[in-house]
């Protein structure tokens, strides 16, 4: 009898147990649509044939390079140097520094190897600023570069740039991008070149097309939703007053 | 005393007869349940892709004699694409992303059709964040953990522009500028990211390693175990060198660390014209089939 007794409850037990588990399960799993979509997902996925495999997307064309336009970026060394002097002469009391592009040479700079420098053939471009200065590097890979820096506490920055350009072609997603994005932007006063701002989970970056190069500064926030990444103002006011670290390159 | 006897034989009998009619009606019963085959204990409630149906049925004793053994069916070579753990590899076309994650954003344009994938080991693309162990896992129902089975598997999905806070052109609502990378097992610091094209390694800070080509090509490796990185700030990388481990490392501004998800986070930006001669724009663009692309040619070997 005993033994009857410890069995049914035993079994009680084990339904009420039971019973619990499946409504935990129910609730976890929710069949009704995680399932339902890992299902979907799985008739809807494409394989890929052993043979005969058809090509994959859209390959990209060739990877063109254009020429520098090095007397473009003396003619705007001597823009900025020409409005520094006229607010000087100013009569009209604390103008502004005027925005621009001026050269400072890569010696300077205690982290910036001269050789990363001089082997760049484009114009090396960074943004100007006292902690920037401190801490700026360059690397190099001839046709294209990177500059990266502290710009402030809590904010640090890349800039890179390249002379080698890969045609993409007729692809219709592409190109709706493309003249989103040249709609978007406004002109940058330091290079006088059209500009637009994107904005991702990992950096704030700014585009911009100068001198027959292409280049791209990224700052990076340690707190995403710092003002300075989340907002257009400091990323453009970075850019506004740029270095040129090789004034005198260029004769090719 | 005979006829006692015969008596209890013809009870033995009768009970025998029902227990045999009884396991007919049971048999019976579960063989319609299973389409025809012999249950095999624990194969009820496997996920479909650990119960392949081309398994021999196993052949309980005493069962259904007569019927002919079935031979064991050698599986058929398989003329799809498989990964090295016999995995057949399927994705989902770009822009596809789930659902309630967020806008994508279709690129089919196989940006570098030569680079090495940028793991060793096989991977899963798909949601960090929208699936089992992701924060927002429960709008689609997939509550659970991030080593859940079932995100360990194909098909790959696209994660580009898929929903972040912040806002930005290229992904309406905000996005995700880069797609998340699943090693094939759950296991942290044990697979490795490999250069994908010979470059420079540009910058190495908080959770991210930066490298850059020759042709301007920017690919950032963010959650790297980046305590144990094979590469340093400036070095000169071959395609194919190992990068680091993938890990969760994600920083914080204090310098804290709080762990994401085990992934690696790539991004790509190209300097890139719709027509030569016009002015660049030298952005992060979706990588997915260049990496569709990249992976396909890693499994054929080539
Ligand atoms: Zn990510």
């Amino acid at each position: 009898m005993i033994c009857m007794k410890y069995a049914a409850t035993a079994l009680l037990g084990a339904a009420v147990y039971g019973a619990a588990a499946f409504v935990a399960f129910a609730q976890t799993n929710d069949p009704e649509t995680g399932d339902r979509i890992q299902e979907e997902l799985a008739e809807r996925a494409v394989t890929r044939p052993l043979l005969k495999a058809p090509p994959l997307g859209q390959p990209a064309g060739e990877i063109v390079e254009d020429k520098i336009n090095w007397t473009e970026m003396r003619t705007e060394l001597a823009l900025t140097q020409r409005r520094e002097i006229a607010a000087r002469q100013s009569t009209t009391a604390a103008l502004p520094r005027p925005s621009g592009m001026r050269a400072a040479a890569a010696e300077t700079f205690k982290n910036v190897a001269l050789r990363e420098v001089n082997v760049t053939r484009l114009p090396v471009l960074a943004p100007e600023g006292a902690r920037v200065a401190q801490t700026l590097k360059v690397y190099s890979l001839g046709d294209s570069y990177s500059a990266t820096a502290e710009v402030e506490n809590g904010v640090s920055m890349r800039m890179s740039g390249t002379r080698k350009k890969i045609v993409i072609g007729d692809v219709k997603s592409a190109r709706a991008r493309l003249s989103a994005m040249r709609d978007n932007r406004k002109t940058l006063g330091s290079v006088s070149a059209p500009y637009f701002v994107a904005r991702s989970e990992s950096s704030t970056d700014l585009t911009f097309a100068k001198f027959g190069a292409g280049y791209v500064l990224s700052i990076m926030c340690d707190d995403p939703a710092d003002a300075r990444c989340a907002e257009d103002d400091f990323i453009t006011n970075l850019a506004s007053n740029l270095i040129l670290m090789n004034p005198e390159a260029g004769g090719e | 005393m005979d006829r006692s006897r015969f008596a209890q034989r013809g009870n033995a009998a009768g009970w025998l007869l029902v227990i045999i009619l009884l396991a007919i009606i049971i048999g019976g019963y579960f063989w319609t349940q299973n389409g025809g085959s012999i249950p095999v204990p624990g194969s009820g409630d496997a996920p479909a892709d650990e119960a392949p149906d081309s398994d021999p049925p196993i052949d309980d004793d005493g069962g259904f004699e007569g019927e002919p053994d079935d031979e064991p069916v050698e599986p058929a070579e398989p003329e799809v694409l498989t990964d090295i753990d016999g995995k057949v590899f399927s994705y989902l076309p770009v822009g596809d992303l789930l659902p309630n994650s967020g806008p994508g954003f279709v690129d089919e344009t196989v940006y570098r059709s030569d680079i090495l994938f940028p793991t060793e080991d096989p991977v899963f693309l798909n949601s960090q964040v929208y699936r089992y162990g992701g924060g927002m896992g429960s709008v689609n129902g997939m509550n659970g953990s991030q080593c859940d089975g079932r995100n360990y598997d194909y098909p790959w999905q696209d994660t580009f522009c898929e929903h972040r806070d912040r806002n930005q052109p290229l992904c309406p609502g905000g996005g995700h500028e880069g797609l998340d990378i699943r090693p094939h097992t759950c296991n942290k610091n044990a697979h490795w990211a490999v250069a994908v094209e010979d470059g420079r390694v540009i910058d190495v800070r908080r959770h991210w390693v930066t490298i850059q080509t020759a042709d301007g090509t920017i690919y950032n490796y963010l959650h790297l175990n980046m305590s144990d990185l094979s590469v340093a700030e400036g070095q000169e990388i071959r395609k194919g060198d190992r990068i680091g481990k993938i890990s969760n490392d994600f920083f914080k501004s204090d310098g804290t660390s709080v762990p994401t998800t085990t992934h690696l986070h790539f991004e790509m930006y190209e300097n890139y014209v719709a027509a030569p001669g016009d002015d660049p724009l030298f952005t992060k663009v979706n990588p997915y089939m260049t990496l569709v692309s990249a992976y396909d040619r890693k499994l054929r070997g080539e």
